[in-house]
């Protein structure tokens, strides 16, 4: 059997204070899985993310990404870690003083991956199809949420990572302007791209998801094929939630 | 009038030595206020400790002090500093550091997420620090240096007090001779001009920073060559009329 691409075990996270926001999380990704995150807020699926690119330091547990352990590693492994593993914010954090162009060509360009001319046709290809085509030139503060959060994709596609991971990318987005990031999203879904999404999207994790997680109190409560969760949740917590969000919808 | 136009040739001597003495301070000051600065956010505790060191000790004495220490304090290290050279060194250590506190105050003001990003896309720490984080400090932190630059400019009168030769003491020399030899005081005439030029000067400085400002904004928010958008604001511009 091929080598999952991301194996967390008995992963633990306590912040300074006492918080437990990670309890014995178990989670294995194989390669071009896509994996919707869903809890209320504060149950660790951001914690949980941010665990795997090392923007959290972790207390206990193991975390495993392409076969290379790598919790407790230096910021300096990190780096090398981090080539692979792309991420998009909540609030889009671009880099206001560069350009579109610079924003998405700046990483490949210092990681040695790409020469300028070649990472300025690689972020025009990936422009091209988020739709974005004619705004290379453009300062990041002249677009729309929607659009920061395109070319916030785009840079880390750039990358050429071998997981995308997502930490809520439409929760800042005013309403009218999520439909244009989920649909990017779900076409890298198609094209096999492997993906964590923390969301609260629940038509993405339907039509999206190979797999969907529930967290609450940092720990995983169910796991399910899509299908199994939001037509037959198991767990009472999971129910709990599907039943507010659902009286929230109507 | 006269008597300054008659004493031009050694008001502008002084007003050389000021304008030397302003630059290698600016310059001096930038460079040792972004070292400092920088080190007061590093990873590294012994770093931020010594930048909070050399902030707070210089930032807590009195610039006269300062400069009357360095000035009279050298020689007892055995290093014989001239007027120019002490004044350099003392308005140097007193501008860099609340020119770092600036520095600090500008990285602590920008949002965690642009680290967080940085690092996200594997850039090294000091690609992080000089291509993401620094270039976007400038601009916040423009305004409270102007003020720095141009309060050191002013600081550099000081320099008078341990016998730098620079415009204000050249201009009380003009004032002292015209005195004994006429036994008039040209004082308020002299010291007026004197004021003017530093007027001019900082105000300048200030003209120039101000107008550095907008055009970063302009080039940070205005998309340029963009149709769709040029028709937009056109459209915005046109509806106040309809309605």
């Amino acid at each position: 059997m091929e080598r999952p691409l991301i194996e967390i075990s008995a992963l633990n996270k306590e912040f300074r204070g006492g918080i437990q926001a990670l309890r014995d999380v178990d989670l294995t990704v194989a390669s071009g899985e896509v994996v919707v995150v869903l809890g209320p807020s504060g149950s660790g699926k951001s914690t949980l993310i941010r665990c795997i690119n090392g923007l959290e330091t972790t207390t206990g547990g193991s975390i495993r990404v392409d076969g290379q352990q790598v919790n407790g590693i230096s910021q300096r492994r990190w780096r090398k870690v981090r080539l692979n593993v792309g991420m998009v914010f909540q609030n889009y954090a671009l880099f206001p003083h560069l350009n579109v162009l610079g924003n998405i060509t700046l990483a490949p360009r210092r990681a040695g991956i790409m020469r300028r001319a070649e990472a300025e046709d690689e972020a025009r290809r990936l422009l091209d199809m988020v739709g974005l085509a004619d705004k290379e030139t453009a300062p990041v503060a002249s677009l729309s949420g929607g659009q920061q959060q395109r070319v916030a994709i785009c840079r880390a596609l750039a990358m050429q990572p071998k997981v995308l991971l997502f930490d809520e990318p439409t929760s800042a987005l005013d309403p009218e302007m999520v439909g244009e990031v989920l649909a990017v999203m779900k076409r890298l879904a198609q094209e096999g791209i492997t993906m964590i999404c923390v969301t609260h999207e629940m038509g993405f994790a339907r039509s999206a998801a190979d797999r969907v997680i529930f967290m609450d109190q940092g720990e995983i409560v169910e796991m399910a094929s899509p299908d199994n969760f939001f037509t037959a949740p198991k767990a009472e917590r999971s129910r709990r939630f599907l039943e507010l969000i659902s009286r929230h919808d109507a | 009038m006269q008597l300054i136009i008659d004493s031009l040739p050694l008001l502008w001597r002084g007003l050389i030595v000021t304008f030397q003495l302003a630059s290698l301070t600016l310059l001096f000051t930038a460079f040792i206020s972004l070292f400092v600065g920088i080190a007061s956010v590093s990873r590294f505790w012994t770093l931020r400790a010594l930048a909070v060191i050399y902030v707070e000790f210089f930032r807590d004495i009195p610039l006269v002090v300062n400069l009357l220490f360095v000035y009279f304090g050298a020689p007892l290290v055995g290093l014989a500093l001239d007027p120019f050279s002490a004044a350099l060194v003392s308005f140097t250590s007193w501008g860099s550091a609340n020119g770092a506190e600036i520095i600090r105050g500008g990285f602590n003001a920008l949002a965690k997420h642009q680290r967080e990003s940085a690092q996200a896309l594997g850039l090294r720490s000091w690609e992080t620090m000089f291509l993401v984080l620094l270039p976007q400090i400038v601009l916040p932190i423009l305004p409270a240096f102007t003020g720095l630059f141009s309060l050191l400019i002013q600081a550099t009168s000081l320099a008078t007090l341990v016998g730098a030769t620079e415009f204000l003491r050249s201009a009380k020399i003009i004032v002292e001779r015209q005195t004994m030899m006429t036994g008039e005081s040209p004082a308020f005439m002299v010291f007026g001009f004197v004021l003017c030029v530093y007027f001019v000067i900082c105000y300048s400085l200030n003209l120039f920073t101000a107008w550095l400002e907008r055009r970063i904004v302009t080039a940070r928010t205005v998309h340029r060559h963009a149709p769709q958008e040029i028709a937009s604001t056109h459209e915005t511009q046109v509806n106040p009329e309809n309605t």
